[in-house]
């Protein structure tokens, strides 16, 4: 069993818990990260906050009622639409949510459902402590996982 | 006397109940019902037989054939076509927006049911708002206070009518007749009143560019032409067996019922979605609401209170109708105005009984019960859908806007419509 600890990224950008939205959002340009790990002071995992949330600042309301929108062939004053300042101000800690996480022993079929499952895909990971000691992209645990496809049978370490 | 309390008691706790919002209506009122009858049977004064014949099944058949036929018509997009279709008829101009708007949908809800109405434009107004930079706000609020107001001129637009249609014996052409006029003079007025009110906040939008609403297509968003025609067929159809429906000696849940069995005939949808678009919480509600004023009719409750009235009745009829009109829209405003009507047609039955001219207290109900849901964000369902549907948007409605708002228009169009009634009573009588 290869544990997800060793696929996973060790440096792993994150955000403080007090930090604003204006804050995230700067990271998440910069980095270009689609998930951030919200972090307490003693660099504890307690939440998350996805690029998905901090777009729907802005997403049309309408898309929650029309499914098919086809009919739409221009967006007009919605594509100029920026978060108020007010909004940019609010604390990560207002719109973060529950982190789903691994820990460090988790194997990678185990961390592999768990994106699956939640349709996510990043995967913080946290040690016994429950610190942040790393993130995981499903390609980072799909291609680990894998690798071990193209083991012909028999050559495999494990049916030893 | 033990009946008289213990009847009273269980129908006021119901309401309260309902009123808190606590738990949901169709869950108190079946509650309520089951309890009625049993105290009924244990006190002997109602039976399992009366309470299956105090149901109306005019007005549930009515009720389920007219959500058929919206369940047909719905998938269609047939709706949002419409509400695209005046959108960019408005050039992006608020006011105009509003008027068109609220005329489309008033149109719509004379016809078929005011919640779904407003689910099926308001989207599209969202939509559209969104597009041209403003808020959705106004628009929705005023969707739901017009599609109120324009619901009480037909026997078919608002549940209250039909449940006094059914019981007073007046017919599709009665309402066009009586009601239509008084609601067209209310619903200006109600149209007046709104532009005036949100004047303010539509000077102070920035609008985008009003081009921008010509790249909407409607005829991309009609679905299904071919179901929506045909569909649409079969309510003018309907329409038109209504205003025949005396001459055919017909009832209008035999028209609804044929409506929608011709409807379902020539469209052939999946039956399964499409009855599972009709709001049978609604329907079970009646039925319970039924079951439950029947009891507190067998218990001698409505007589008391009939007896009540008829004692007081040395006042004249229009000052009665007018005080009647008045008290069922204060209550309408508080507490769902089908509990209230179905819970006054027996005692003005009662009255009828008595020997009164009890004509024009039918109208005062239904203009009361129609126009009195306008006041408070929970005094009518379409109310209540407009706001959950604005909580999923960035900008929810608060009971406190909706009070600035919605309360004026209220008080206006009943003050509108008692001078309408007085003026009716004395110039053409009921």
């Amino acid at each position: 069993m290869i544990p997800i600890s060793d696929c996973m990224k060790c440096k792993v950008i994150s955000i403080r818990q007090d930090a604003t939205l204006r804050e995230a959002v700067s990271i998440v340009v910069e980095n270009k990260v689609g998930t951030l790990p919200v972090i307490d002071a003693g660099g504890k995992l307690v939440g998350v906050v996805k690029l998905r949330d901090l777009l729907s600042l802005v997403m049309p309301n309408f898309i929650n009622f029309i499914d098919h929108f086809e009919f739409v062939h221009s967006f007009g004053a919605l594509d100029l639409r920026k978060p108020s300042k007010a909004e940019l101000n609010r604390k990560v800690s207002e719109i973060m949510e529950e982190p789903v996480y691994a820990e460090e022993t988790f194997s990678l079929m185990h961390a592999a459902a768990i994106l699956h499952k939640n349709g996510l895909k990043d995967l913080p990971v946290i040690n016994k402590e429950g610190d942040l000691i790393g993130l995981a992209s499903h390609v980072d645990i799909g291609t680990a996982l894998m690798r071990s496809w193209l083991i012909v049978n028999g050559d495999s370490a494990e049916k030893k | 006397m033990t009946a008289i309390v213990v009847s009273s008691i269980i129908f006021s706790l119901a309401l309260g109940l309902i009123f808190s919002e606590k738990v949901n209506r169709t869950i108190v009122a079946l509650g309520g019902a089951v309890l009625m009858v049993a105290s009924g049977m244990i006190l002997g004064f109602y039976t399992e037989e009366e309470a299956m014949a105090v149901i109306d099944f005019n007005t549930l058949f009515l009720l389920l054939g007219m959500m058929i036929l919206v369940g047909i018509l719905e998938p269609t997009g047939f709706f949002q076509y419409l509400a695209v279709v005046v959108g960019k008829l408005s050039r992006g101009k608020p006011a105009r927006l509003l008027i068109l708007l609220g005329t489309v949908t008033t149109l719509i809800s004379m016809f078929l049911d005011n919640v779904t109405t407003v689910v099926l434009i308001a989207p599209v107004t969202i939509l559209i708002c969104e597009i041209l930079g403003m808020e959705a706000t106004p628009f929705l609020i005023a969707l739901a206070l017009l599609s109120n107001t324009g619901g009480v001129g037909t026997l078919v637009g608002d549940p209250p009518n039909i449940l006094i249609g059914s019981a007073a014996g007046l017919t599709f052409n009665d309402f066009l007749i009586h009601s239509l006029p008084i609601v067209l003079v209310v619903w200006g007025a109600a149209l007046w009143l709104l532009l005036r009110m949100f004047k303010k906040d539509f000077e102070h939008v920035e609008l985008c560019d009003p081009e921008v609403l010509d790249q909407l297509n409607p005829r991309e968003a009609l679905k299904d032409a071919k179901t929506a025609k045909r569909a649409l067929v079969v309510v003018v159809l309907a329409v038109v067996a209504f205003l025949l429906e005396e001459r055919m000696h017909m009832n209008p849940s035999f028209v609804a019922l044929s409506a929608s069995a011709l409807g379902l005939a020539w469209v052939r949808p999946d039956v399964r979605k499409t009855l599972n678009k009709v709001e049978w919480d609604i329907l079970i509600f009646f039925a319970a609401l039924f079951v439950m004023v029947g009891g507190l009719e067998a218990a001698g409750v409505l007589d008391v209170l009939a007896n009540l009235i008829a004692r007081a009745s040395g006042l004249p009829t229009v000052v009665m109708g007018v005080i009647l009109l008045w008290s069922v829209a204060l209550l309408s405003a508080v507490v769902d105005n089908i509990p209230i009507t179905i819970a006054i047609i027996p005692v003005i039955q009662q009255l009828a009984a008595s020997g009164l001219n009890v004509a024009p207290f039918w109208w005062a109900l239904a203009l009361g019960a129609g126009f009195g849901g306008n006041g408070t964000i929970i005094g009518s369902t379409a109310n209540v859908v407009v706001t959950s549907l604005s909580e999923r948007t960035r900008n929810p409605i608060t009971p406190a806007l909706w009070s600035k708002r919605g309360l004026p228009v209220m008080l206006l169009a009943c003050g509108v419509a008692t001078v309408m009634y007085v003026f009716v009573f004395f110039v053409f009588g009921f």
